[in-house]
């Protein structure tokens, strides 16, 4: 570890143990209070009873500039870790060191009250982030224009919808003068255009900052990320710089053994799904549909959510093997609603005429509740296919139009 | 550099006594604005859907002192020889209890209720309970001007006393600070033995002077009444209302100097353990 001034995050084999058991661990914690109490002080490190490790030695370095992914399937210790670097957990082992303010975009409502306006609200979150009250007086113009609120403002934030409660806590912590900032699980800001908007402040606050973020969405990641660090049960199994590279690590040594197609996936939410196009068929996610360029493509996949539920958006996107995503399917384009409340949902999507050109794709699946935005189903790269044919271009899309040849007389047209 | 930190493997509790103090006025003085407008928000939203508002804060006393006033017209218990009117009397003990009282309880119910901000906060825990403790501080305001308003009502002059009546009151807000701190740790880790002593605290109210006078019990209960710390630290800010001369100031002064000792082992637990203990709320 070098003693560069630019380095704003130093995590050096850190560990953190958690207990299975939820009598043990308080009887753990009497005893921890006791002691601690009594000024004993303890450097055993060894696992109790029912004690697991969900950071184990943990080291990464995070400077000025920095973008870095964090990847991992559920429990690999992504929100652990991003916990241990706020302070929110204690370290039991290594050393956690912060040359400056972090701003957690993971709980940025957090404090606000829906009895008081907007206005009142700003106060509080920003003076929670350090802020005095002159220095928020400065920034709570800005603050209320970028949260695109100036008509609600006055009004108390229990009449805000979970989108404008969302894009108000993230314009405060973006005005909160951060070094490091942190996103756990991607960014629920609102729609589509604003999650657009923040993204693009976050990609022109690098310069300034370092952020972390942790995302199931490998598009989210590799939209923004400069840096990937894949994790595994609590360890870093790989870190790179080339993005790309990362990504590509963590779909086939995490992803695949995570959410494979056709079987239960406890992870994703997904319990089955099917590629078809007119004459193939298949339902496993090692196996590729042969495709034309203007073929019919379709997906039938079925999935489960934690609770019974009909206010769902769903969303597929197509990824190329650059891992950028060319295309997206979105039920609210479409107008699609899911009429059955229930746990489980079957759904079918038909794209008639595919127009992507020549490539390997792969599908991603996100269905969202449309009530708080949070994801209720994960599943990335469930499928893949191949587009065989199509003429060579650089553009994603190749779309079909209705062609015609006019009769064309010289002596009617004019220039 | 201001947010420069450094957590490594149990550095916590190597805090010592002094540090914890110094941390605790430094939050303090740092978070001063936060403190102040997270106390207003939470007293603003008390009563803003209370139909009878701040009035509120007037009838949880009046209902302590009419239940006391009931058993004594009643002849039920003799507070013994009070000086002035009973009335006076137990107004004056049953607001100093209840800064004592509800200030323990305020805090140390504090992180389960709030276990999500608790957890998540960016600042630290320290600033939500010196919050809650001054949003006590404000909610009392109106309970000790009662006190001057029926003394003025019964014609009992105010002496010079009166003075350092708010002085007298610190060692019941640092007691009451010090048993809120711990017990909201415990109450995270030891629900059942942080209810044992919550039910103790509230049976402490008839151990201590607060409606009879302190020579006033014989047997057990004067033995009791003679070592509770709280007999001395209630009667005295009272006397400081009402007329006549200092008494038990030597006892006062040993109680005030034990609760200091205790409220910065207090600080010191708190800060020392408060991670590894609210790292336990399932949030």
């Amino acid at each position: 570890m070098t003693g560069n001034a630019d380095i704003l995050l130093t995590v050096d084999t850190v560990s953190k143990k958690f207990s299975r058991n939820l009598r043990k661990s308080m009887a753990y914690g009497i005893g921890d209070l006791l002691r601690i109490s009594l000024g004993i002080q303890s450097n055993k490190n060894e696992l109790k009873e029912k004690e697991f490790r969900v950071i184990n030695k943990l080291s990464l370095e995070l400077k000025r500039g920095d973008i870095l992914g964090i990847l991992g399937v559920n429990g690999a210790g992504k929100t652990t870790l991003l916990r241990l670097i706020s302070g929110i957990y204690s370290v039991d082992e290594g050393e956690i060191q912060v040359n400056g303010k972090i701003v957690s975009l993971f709980a940025a409502t957090l404090g606000m009250h829906p009895l008081f306006t907007g206005r009142e609200n700003i106060y509080v979150r920003a003076a929670m982030y350090g802020l005095s009250r002159a220095e928020t007086d400065k920034r709570i113009d800005a603050i209320i224009a970028y949260a695109e609120l100036e008509n609600f403002i006055d009004s108390p934030m229990g009449i805000y919808s979970s989108g404008m409660r969302a894009r108000l806590g993230f314009a405060i912590a973006i005005h909160a003068d951060a070094d490091i900032i942190i996103i756990d699980e991607g960014l629920a800001v609102g729609d589509m255009g604003f999650r657009a908007k923040a993204f693009k402040t976050l990609r022109e606050l690098k310069e300034q900052t370092a952020i972390l973020i942790v995302s199931h969405s490998i598009s989210q990641i590799s939209q923004m990320a400069n840096r990937i660090m894949v994790l595994e049960k609590g360890e870093k199994i790989f870190e790179t710089t080339q993005v790309q590279k990362g990504i590509d690590y963590y779909i086939n040594n995490c992803i695949h053994s995570a959410a494979v197609a056709g079987s239960a996936s406890s992870d994703s939410g997904l319990v089955s799904s099917t590629l078809f196009s007119k004459n193939q068929k298949t339902s496993e996610s090692n196996e590729s549909l042969q495709l034309d360029h203007g073929d019919e493509l379709g997906v039938e996949f079925a999935f489960r959510t934690p609770a019974a539920t009909d206010k769902l958006v769903i969303q597929l996107e197509l990824v190329n093997s650059k891992l950028e995503t060319v295309a997206v399917v979105h039920s609210e384009t479409a107008k699609f609603k899911v009429n059955q409340p229930g746990n489980s949902h079957q759904i079918r999507v038909v794209i008639p005429q595919l127009p992507l050109r020549a490539d390997k794709y792969k599908i991603n699946i996100t269905v969202r509740n449309s009530e708080n935005d949070l994801p209720v189903v994960i599943a990335h790269a469930i499928h893949s296919f191949v587009v065989k044919s199509g003429v060579h271009s650089t553009a994603h899309v190749q779309l079909m139009a209705l062609w015609s040849q006019q009769h064309f007389d010289p002596h009617t047209s004019s220039t | 550099m201001k947010f420069q930190k450094k957590y490594s493997a149990h550095s916590k509790e190597k805090l010592g006594f002094l540090a914890a103090v110094q941390i605790f006025f430094s939050d303090i003085i740092t978070y001063r604005s936060l403190i102040w407008e997270m106390s207003k928000m939470e007293l603003k939203a008390q009563y803003k859907n209370s139909f009878i508002g701040v009035a509120w804060l007037f009838f949880m006393p009046l209902i302590n002192v009419a239940i006391w006033l009931l058993l004594n017209n009643g002849g039920i218990f003799n507070p013994g020889n009070t000086e002035v009117p009973f009335t006076i009397y137990v107004i004056i003990g049953s607001t100093c209890w209840i800064f004592f009282f509800a200030l323990q309880d305020s805090l140390s119910k504090s992180i389960v209720q709030g276990s999500h901000q608790f957890l998540l906060s960016e600042f630290p825990r320290m600033v939500i309970m010196c919050q809650k403790a001054t949003t006590h501080l404000v909610t009392m305001i109106l309970p000790v001007i009662l006190c001057f308003v029926v003394l003025f009502l019964f014609g009992i002059p105010l002496t010079p006393k009166v003075l350092i009546f708010p002085l007298t009151l610190l060692p019941l807000f640092l007691f009451g600070f010090a048993l809120g701190l711990l017990l909201s740790l415990l109450e995270v880790v030891a629900v059942d033995l942080a209810k044992a002593l919550n039910r103790l605290l509230s049976a402490l109210l008839f151990l201590t002077p607060v409606a009879f006078t302190p020579d006033r019990p014989s047997g057990m209960l004067s033995v009791i009444v003679k070592y509770n710390p709280l007999s001395y630290l209630v009667c005295v800010p009272r006397e400081m209302l009402l007329p006549g001369a200092f008494t038990m100031s030597n006892m006062y002064l040993a109680g005030a100097g034990v609760v200091l000792l205790f409220f910065i082992f207090s600080l010191r637990t708190f800060y020392a353990a408060e991670t590894k203990i609210m790292e336990r709320l399932s949030v």
